[in-house]
């Protein structure tokens, strides 16, 4: 793994929204960064490729043990949604993507640092952008990314097994990451031959004659991706509503992906697979043996909340957004700091797409010190062997 | 693998639409839950109907966290079930950005 610097495309604003990607400049600083590329050769694709599919079974493996043992109280779930979960687990268990954050030095293992197993973004710019990038840029290359491809082939491999209506309703928060994170998995589904309608999850609506979800034209809605994350959604007014029996295998993702999105589940594989090379030790509550930590409270996303010690000084930490329902316990995990590939620019962690049950390619993201948030950049590899 | 050689043979229809429609300011109109005062709240309170609050459609921010201008009506897209309605709305996506 390399990183090389190189003169941005002088229309690269436009080049990059031409693919749709709109918010390609956060606050002034650019999200979307090519004035940088990442290479990767075949050790290093090999490595990340066999680490995630390694983590993805321990996931699964994991998730079918606590579900069928019952062993779910540390995750903090609402006990009606955890029961639901329990019960929604026998049915189809069918499911989409996620997104593995992966610590990799170029040199030994990737690490785990968080499984974004339910509502993972940051997609178009790793299954389109960076690869119009690449054609652009170097015509010709190879890079580590066939996410489309699998998208469409996921979508089609749901659809054959009958548990995908004619049509599927995608709903998303009102913003525009969000909007057009799920219009390009609208538009594989389309590859896929499936019709689909979109819809604002604040606009969902609840029929109390039919019992049932409907979409802003009254119509049922069979089944529905939702980019909104379980632990919020379990807490809101419909919530309840979401558990029913008739309507809780609506849903992609499906309710057990509630126990990989949750950052429970670090300790948990640590516990059952204590010394595994794609592991960091970790902890809940307390560091325990380590000196050098991430804390990271059990329901963060893109990076709030977080803090990292090193030799018993803290050398970052993010506030906590405020973000989301009340009623969330406020638990922390320990994590041991991984080993992650610096330069002068700062700290890049990978990551790592699962569609299916298959790694399928990676999008690096970089930040200027040790915690990645949503407006650390988006840096474009290549695969150089 | 040989990643290059999959032909990508990407088409985008939803991405190009929304994404145009943002670069062009259309993506959707603003809505925001406030106060009697137009002090802006946090949309739950509106989704909820605690007293005085309610969405104001199209409005823009002032200094104060306050919006001003915009519209009661929601236009197109009403979020209340018509009279004799059975649906109601709201009750999911008090929050904001969803994805991680």
């Amino acid at each position: 793994m390399r990183r090389f610097d190189i003169p941005p495309r002088p229309d690269w604003p436009a080049k990059v929204e031409k693919w749709g990607l709109t918010y390609h400049t956060l606050g002034g600083q650019p999200y979307w960064y090519e004035s940088a590329y990442y290479t990767l050769d075949d050790t290093d694709v090999e490595r990340i490729e066999n680490a995630t599919n390694e983590l993805h079974r321990l996931c699964l493996e994991t998730v079918d043990d606590l579900i069928r043992t019952r062993q779910i109280a540390e995750f903090g779930i609402p006990e009606a949604a955890a029961t639901a979960m329990i019960e929604d687990y026998k049915g189809p268990k069918g499911h989409l993507y996620g997104r593995f954050d992966l610590a990799y030095d170029g040199e030994s293992e990737p690490k785990l640092l968080e499984y974004n197993a339910d509502t993972p973004t940051a997609l178009l710019e790793a299954a389109v952008v960076q690869w119009q990038w690449s054609q652009d840029r170097f015509p010709g290359s190879d890079q580590f990314n066939s996410i489309w491809e699998a998208l469409v082939a996921r979508w089609q491999a749901l659809s054959a097994d009958g548990t995908l209506p004619g049509k599927i309703h995608f709903a998303h928060s009102d913003s525009d990451e969000d909007l057009l994170t799920v219009s390009l998995l609208r538009d594989t589904a389309t590859s896929a031959g499936l019709r689909s309608d979109g819809l604002l999850m604040s606009d969902i609506g609840w029929n109390s004659d039919r019992n049932t979800f409907v979409d802003a034209a009254e119509a049922p809605i069979r089944k529905l991706f939702k980019l909104y994350p379980w632990e919020w959604l379990v807490r809101e007014d419909f919530g309840e509503k979401a558990l029913l029996p008739d309507m809780r295998s609506i849903w992609i993702e499906p309710m057990w992906k509630m126990l990989l999105s949750n950052k429970a589940l670090l300790p948990i594989l640590w516990q059952r697979y204590p010394g595994h090379p794609n592991l960091l030790p970790a902890y809940f509550d307390e560091p325990g043996d380590l000196t050098d930590f991430v804390r990271k409270p059990l329901f963060s996303r893109e990076g709030d909340g977080i803090t990292v010690v090193v030799e018993g000084v803290t050398q970052e930490e993010t506030p906590e957004a405020e973000m989301g329902p009340a009623g969330f316990e406020p638990r922390f995990v320990y994590q041991a700091v991984a080993p992650l590939y610096w330069t002068v620019a700062g700290a890049a962690v990978i990551g790592s797409w699962v569609v299916g049950d298959e790694s399928c390619g990676v999008g690096i993201r970089e930040a200027d010190g040790w915690i990645t948030t949503d407006t650390s950049r988006f840096v474009p590899h290549l695969i150089q062997p | 693998m040989v990643f290059s050689e999959m032909k990508k043979e990407i088409q985008l229809v939803y991405v190009i639409a929304f994404s145009s429609l943002i670069l062009t300011g259309c993506a959707g109109q603003r809505r925001d839950c406030v106060d009697q005062l137009g002090n802006r709240r946090p949309d739950i309170e509106c989704n909820r109907g605690t007293a005085g609050s309610r969405f104001i459609y199209g409005g823009s921010p002032i200094g104060g966290g306050r919006i001003s201008g915009g519209s009661y009506d929601p236009g197109t897209g009403s979020r209340a079930g018509g009279v004799g309605s059975s649906t109601s709305r709201g009750g999911f996506g008090s929050f904001g950005g969803g994805g991680s």
